[in-house]
């Protein structure tokens, strides 16, 4: 009798142990869940998210570009964006992979690159970048007409990954029938649009292809002179950059970025300097169907370039 | 012996049985309960895109193209007649542009789509604004417009296709996880 009353205590303790052991394994494997999403949580209350920009011209007139934009999301929104300016645009494209940068202002070749290998979403883009376009510039004193004129000549592309700077000219000049590695006499890549205008310019190339909106605004503010270099031709337009950001960013953080972005308006002053900075009338909200045309061409590249 | 041991065989094939009967009834449920919620989730989905995206997509459209019309007399206004007779005109452009953006106030999307709400708080906003100027300057004797109005219109219009974009945008993502859910009809 002793004895059974015994191992009736004696299992009733060893089954109260095995529940508690069973209630604590379940509660780390609880905890061990939810982890991420607390993370996350304080993520969206620190509210602070690394912003990639592409190097495409001089640090400090990106910065001066995109300045008054972040600050303008903070004041909206109380989400502190941090700017991060890599060295080149593969360095940009990396850091996007290796989710060292939130949101990434990428340009059309480069955002299918980051669409393919991590699954970039797109979020906004500028008006202007539905219509945009390249320019190929000669200095002002060259009285050549046409592209064909300049076979055998010098030819000046931005970065290797850049679409209006690289892509989309060497599409262009492809459609008419000129493949620039044999019908001029050296190809070379400045690295930025402002850079290529400077080449030119200097005369270390005598034509050159860059974005028409950085070439535009250098005219605009004086740093490029008209009787120093020209426009020779501006492409037809097609689609290029977008604000993209990481598949798993908060979607709350997504709506309240996009709905800042959308608000922005030229009626308001302090506003339109800001848009006017981008080169931009306004945002957009994006879409993946707004570059099915420029992954066709991203697709019929040659190997070496995607 | 051998009758017992008969009947011991004949009860569990009789449990096995009664089990089986049992989990094919759960499985029964379970399969209906699953046909169900995904017949109504596609259902809600093509409810939400048919009478809501779809409509506004096109009101929005609508607006969008009347805005045109309007820029477009408005550049012309100052030209003889021979020039403008060709160029369609708005009747009454302040009664058409509040008329779609009445259709798309009137089409409820809910709370869950916070962008498209503002956009429509923003486009509200405008609209507002030019029809004011719209009716003033009909009202108004001779021919003078505020220097403000074209650049309205152009605001109006952006606000019309930035609300457009975002509709095209989700319903295209509504349609692409359509297609992503398995299909209840099994192929024959």
């Amino acid at each position: 009798m002793i004895f059974n009353s015994r191992i009736k205590r004696y299992l009733s303790a060893h089954q109260t142990i095995q529940a508690f052991r069973r209630l604590l394994w379940f509660g780390l494997l609880l905890l061990s869940v939810q982890l991420p999403v607390f993370a996350g949580q304080a993520d969206a209350a620190g509210k602070h998210l690394r912003f990639g920009v592409l190097p495409d011209s001089a640090r400090d007139f990106i910065e001066a570009r995109y300045a008054p934009l972040l600050q303008y999301i903070k004041q909206e929104t109380g989400i502190n964006i941090q700017m991060v300016v890599p060295e080149n645009y593969q360095k940009l494209l990396q850091l996007f992979k290796d989710k060292k940068i939130d949101l990434a202002f990428f340009g059309g070749y480069i955002f299918i690159q980051a669409q393919q290998q991590a699954d970039a979403r797109p979020l906004a883009m500028r008006d202007i970048d539905l219509h945009f376009s390249s320019v190929f510039l000669v200095r002002a004193d060259n009285d050549r007409q046409k592209l064909r004129e300049f076979k055998g000549s010098t030819l000046a592309f931005g970065s290797r990954l850049s679409t209006s700077g690289h892509l989309m000219p060497r599409y262009f000049l492809n459609e008419r029938g000129i493949d620039p590695e044999t019908f001029f006499a050296e190809v070379r890549y400045s690295g930025s649009h402002d850079q290529t205008a400077y080449w030119v310019r200097d005369g270390k190339v005598d034509l050159g292809a860059a974005n028409s909106v950085v070439i535009r605004k250098m005219f605009r503010d004086g740093i490029l002179n008209g009787n120093e270099v020209r426009i020779l031709w501006e492409t037809p337009v097609y689609t290029d950059y977008v604000l993209a950001v990481q598949p798993d960013l908060d979607p709350n953080l997504q709506s309240r970025l996009l709905d800042s972005l959308l608000a922005l308006s030229p009626l308001v002053r302090e506003q339109r300097r800001i848009l006017d900075n981008l080169g931009a009338g306004g945002f957009l909200p994006a879409s993946d169907a707004d570059f099915a045309g420029l992954r066709q061409i991203f697709a019929r590249l040659p190997l070496e370039l995607q | 012996m051998t009758r017992r041991k008969s009947e011991c065989t004949d009860s569990t094939v009789l449990k096995r049985v009664y089990l089986l009967i049992g989990l094919l009834f759960v499985l029964a449920v379970v399969v209906a309960v699953l046909l169900l919620r995904h017949t109504r989730d596609q259902e809600r989905l093509y409810d939400r895109i048919g009478n809501y995206h779809a409509p506004m997509i096109y009101y929005t459209d609508k607006l969008d193209a009347a805005l045109e019309l309007i820029e477009h007399s408005l550049q012309h206004s100052g030209k003889a007649r021979e020039e403008t007779h060709l160029i369609p005109t708005l009747q009454n452009p302040a009664y058409t542009i509040g008329s779609y953006l009445q259709a798309i106030q009137k089409l409820n999307g809910g709370t869950d789509f916070p962008e498209a709400e503002n956009a429509l708080h923003r486009l509200q906003r405008e609209v507002g604004n030019l029809i004011g100027i719209l009716n003033n300057l009909s009202t108004e004797t001779g021919n003078s417009k505020p220097a403000s109005l074209p650049a309205l219109i152009k605001s109006v219009q952006f606000r019309t296709r930035q609300l457009n974009r975002l509709h095209v945008n989700a319903s295209a993502k509504l349609r692409q996880n359509s297609s992503n859910r398995p299909s209840v009809i099994l192929p024959c």
